[in-house]
């Protein structure tokens, strides 16, 4: 029944009375951080001195942010972080759930072990790989010497210019992987009994199965996987400031932790706030993206 | 429905004037004295800061409220200047090192202490003189409760496996260099020394030389050719002649402040005498080689005569909630900070009984690794006048978090020294002129 004064029946009044709790947080914690960050982007809050400083200043902080090789560097290192990210989850996380489809003993125990790191603290993870993975005491360059590789040229993983970004981009796909493989494994179960077994009875290959079967009834949830992985690959802060704090050099350094260096170490909180605001529209437009190539495939 | 509400209405009436007249007869106790203080979470965790502010309440009836910041000293300055930016009130505020110093009095965080100290009648020029930093108006907003002076430390065994005689000041870093040498053994990983991938160990002989850091007209003076050698000589360290770890070594050992005293196979390493308290608990650092402290080398040139010195200052935040308090906290300090922590006092009204006294307490729980000589030797009378460990002027924590990022990136192959030097000559510019 519609109330006269509100225009709402007594389920839309519910429904609104349930949802309020998160639109209140959402906005006070979101929705206006985000509001403030980008109308600080436009003004010239850049030092210590002039954090409160009003002064409008266009589209500066953004010139400055363009104009900036070591900024624009953490861009690109964004970008192949998260490709790296993508390219290893979409391809662990099939095989995995693949794998865990089959029966075998202990397929349960195995299954919880996906689960541990996802629910591990990330700074306790950082800790134990950089163990792990110290180029000069750690257990796995320990292992390569045992196994004849010469010391000058044991990998430096973590320690190494171009080994640290693919490192710390595999080490959160593993930390991650669990939602991915969850997922594709509850979609494989989901794909009738009799495919496969008309498939059995026409003399299939599992190559065929898996490329006329299973990959096309897995396409909508392959690619709902594939916008989350991109969008959890730019929530990469903690896991390099647990492993590597954008080092060596600037080897990590994405714009993630140059947001947070700018603005906590610099003051520079105009910048900060355009180079946020430049890496919200960078998720949006592959976010954007995504959707396109999922209409297009469910046209096609 | 009606009546219930009218219950309700009718109970909450009647605890309001119960509550309005018991607070109205309670007597009000005498109001409790406080003063709020934000501090490192090392430093909290540490007996003799709680012993100190325990002192202070016996003696004052003021209770130390500590809020504590978590995260390396880095991150404690971050979090303190945002809370400070955001309209803080805690009372009184600490700082390291006169670089931090002067970017919070830039910021106008810290209340005048002149007109405060003058309407306490306190004649501060008399306890700490010329250790008061005053700026061009004479005006000072913090009072030192201690200086961190450099020295060297070695450890004797790997001196006495290598056979080489322990250093003695005064000394070149020609000497060190040689020294350093004869105690590195690659097979055996050991090191000659340690020296962090920080300031003012990656520039520290243009330092110790005073080569100025910023020009004339107020830009970056990093493209002295001083600070390239300086530089070298740090890269070459590591990289070429192997003396210590190089730069991948220590990112990878995550190489820390109180890295130095967890290791047994690295001979030398240069810090403040704070670093004598961590050598010194063999609780929290057990070791079972002894070490020994000696005056840094120079370049045997009278320019390059220096040693490094920081302080520590306590300052009264501009929006404290208890100023008197905080004033009287900040003074008590100043005089009695160095008798907890075993430091070096900033006070020029010092005896030479007092001062013994600081150095005797030292060497007594060095458990005979050092003397009370050896102690007056490296730290006072070592021939060496004082420099600052911080870059010091406009801009200084931005400069210096340049010229680390900078260096790391050299040290780890990832540019050359030529575009190290420009980088931060041009970054460093870009900073000083933004300010």
């Amino acid at each position: 029944m519609v109330n006269r004064r509100t225009g709402m029946t007594g389920e839309e009044k519910t429904a609104w009375l349930l949802m309020a709790p998160f639109l209140l947080l959402f906005a006070v914690f979101k929705l206006y951080p985000l509001l403030y960050g980008f109308s600080m982007s436009f003004f010239d809050r850049n030092s210590i001195k002039t954090i409160s400083d009003s002064t409008f200043v266009w589209f500066k902080n953004y010139a400055s942010v363009f104009s900036d090789s070591t900024t624009m560097g953490a861009f690109g290192r964004t970008v192949e972080f998260s490709l790296i990210q993508t390219l290893l989850t979409m391809t662990c996380a099939l095989a995995t759930a693949l794998m865990l489809n089959k029966k075998f003993k202990g397929r349960a125990a195995v299954r919880t072990m996906f689960y541990m790191p996802y629910v591990t603290n990330l700074i306790a993870i950082g800790v134990v790989w950089n163990y792990i993975l110290n180029p000069y005491k750690g257990p796995v360059n320990r292992i390569l010497m045992a196994l004849g590789v010469a010391q000058e040229q044991l990998p430096l993983w973590l320690s190494g210019n171009s080994s640290a970004l693919p490192v710390t981009a595999a080490i959160n796909t593993w930390v991650g992987l669990a939602f991915p493989v969850i997922t594709i494994l509850a979609a494989l179960q989901e794909i009738p009994i009799t495919y496969h077994e008309v498939a059995d009875l026409e003399g299939a290959t599992g190559w065929q199965r898996f490329r006329f079967i299973i990959l096309p009834l897995l396409k909508p949830t392959l690619l709902f996987v594939l916008t989350i992985t991109l969008i959890y690959s730019f929530k990469n802060y903690t896991v390099i400031m647990a492993l590597t704090q954008g080092g060596p050099g600037l080897a990590t350094n994405v714009v993630s932790m140059q947001i947070y260096a700018d603005a906590f170490t610099y003051y520079r909180f105009g910048i900060a706030s355009a180079e946020s605001m430049l890496l919200t529209a960078l998720i949006f437009l592959v976010n954007l993206l995504v959707r396109k190539v999922k209409t297009n495939a469910e046209i096609f | 429905m009606k009546t219930g509400k009218l219950i309700a209405c009718l109970m909450v009436a009647i605890l309001s004037g119960v509550g309005l007249y018991a607070a109205g007869n309670i007597e009000a106790p005498e109001a409790k004295r406080v003063v709020t203080t934000i501090t490192r979470s090392s430093y909290a965790s540490e007996e003799w800061f709680n012993k100190m502010n325990e002192a202070f309440t016996k003696e004052t009836g003021i209770e130390v409220q500590v809020q504590v910041t978590p995260g390396t000293n880095d991150d404690h300055v971050s979090k303190v200047n945002i809370d400070l930016l955001a309209g803080s009130d805690v009372d009184v505020v600490p700082t390291l090192g006169p670089r931090d110093l002067q970017t919070r009095i830039d910021a106008g965080f810290f209340a005048a202490l002149g007109p405060m100290t003058k309407a306490a009648d306190l004649d501060v020029d008399s306890v700490w003189g010329k250790y008061l930093q005053r700026d061009a108006q004479g005006e000072f907003y913090s009072i030192p409760n201690k200086q961190e002076i450099y020295c060297l430390y070695y450890n004797k065994a790997l001196f006495d496996k290598a056979g080489v005689p322990y250093p003695t000041s005064p000394w070149t870093w020609k000497d060190f260099d040689e020294t350093t040498k004869k105690l590195t053994d690659a097979k055996q990983q050991t090191y000659g020394l340690l020296m962090r991938l920080e300031t003012p160990s990656i520039i520290i002989q243009a330092m110790q030389k005073k080569v100025p850091l910023y020009k004339a007209d107020g830009t970056s003076n990093f493209n002295d050719p001083a600070f390239a050698e300086s530089l070298k000589w740090y890269y070459e360290n590591g990289k070429i002649r192997k003396y210590q770890l190089d730069a991948k070594g220590l990112i990878a050992e995550k190489a820390s402040w109180n890295y130095w005293a967890t290791v047994d196979n690295m001979a030398m390493f240069i810090q403040g005498n704070w670093f004598m308290r961590l050598l010194n608990s063999q609780a929290d650092y057990p070791h079972d080689w002894n070490y020994g402290v000696v005056a840094i080398p120079t370049s045997g040139t009278p320019e390059s005569a220096n040693n490094f010195v920081s302080m520590s200052y306590a300052s009264v935040n501009k929006n404290a909630a208890h100023p008197k308090e905080a004033l009287e906290y900040a003074v008590w300090l100043g005089k009695n900070q160095w008798r907890f922590e075993n430091g070096i006092p900033a006070l020029v009204n010092l005896t030479p009984e007092q001062q013994q006294l600081v150095f005797k307490s030292t060497a007594d729980a060095s458990t005979g690794s050092i003397t009370v000589e050896d102690l007056n030797h490296a730290l006072i009378d070592n021939g060496l006048n004082v420099v600052d460990t911080d870059i010091v002027g406009p801009g200084a924590a931005q400069y210096t978090q340049i010229i680390k990022e900078e260096v790391e990136r050299y040290c780890t192959d990832q540019q050359d020294l030529a575009s190290t030097v420009t980088r931060i000559k041009n970054r460093a510019d870009a900073v000083l002129k933004a300010l």
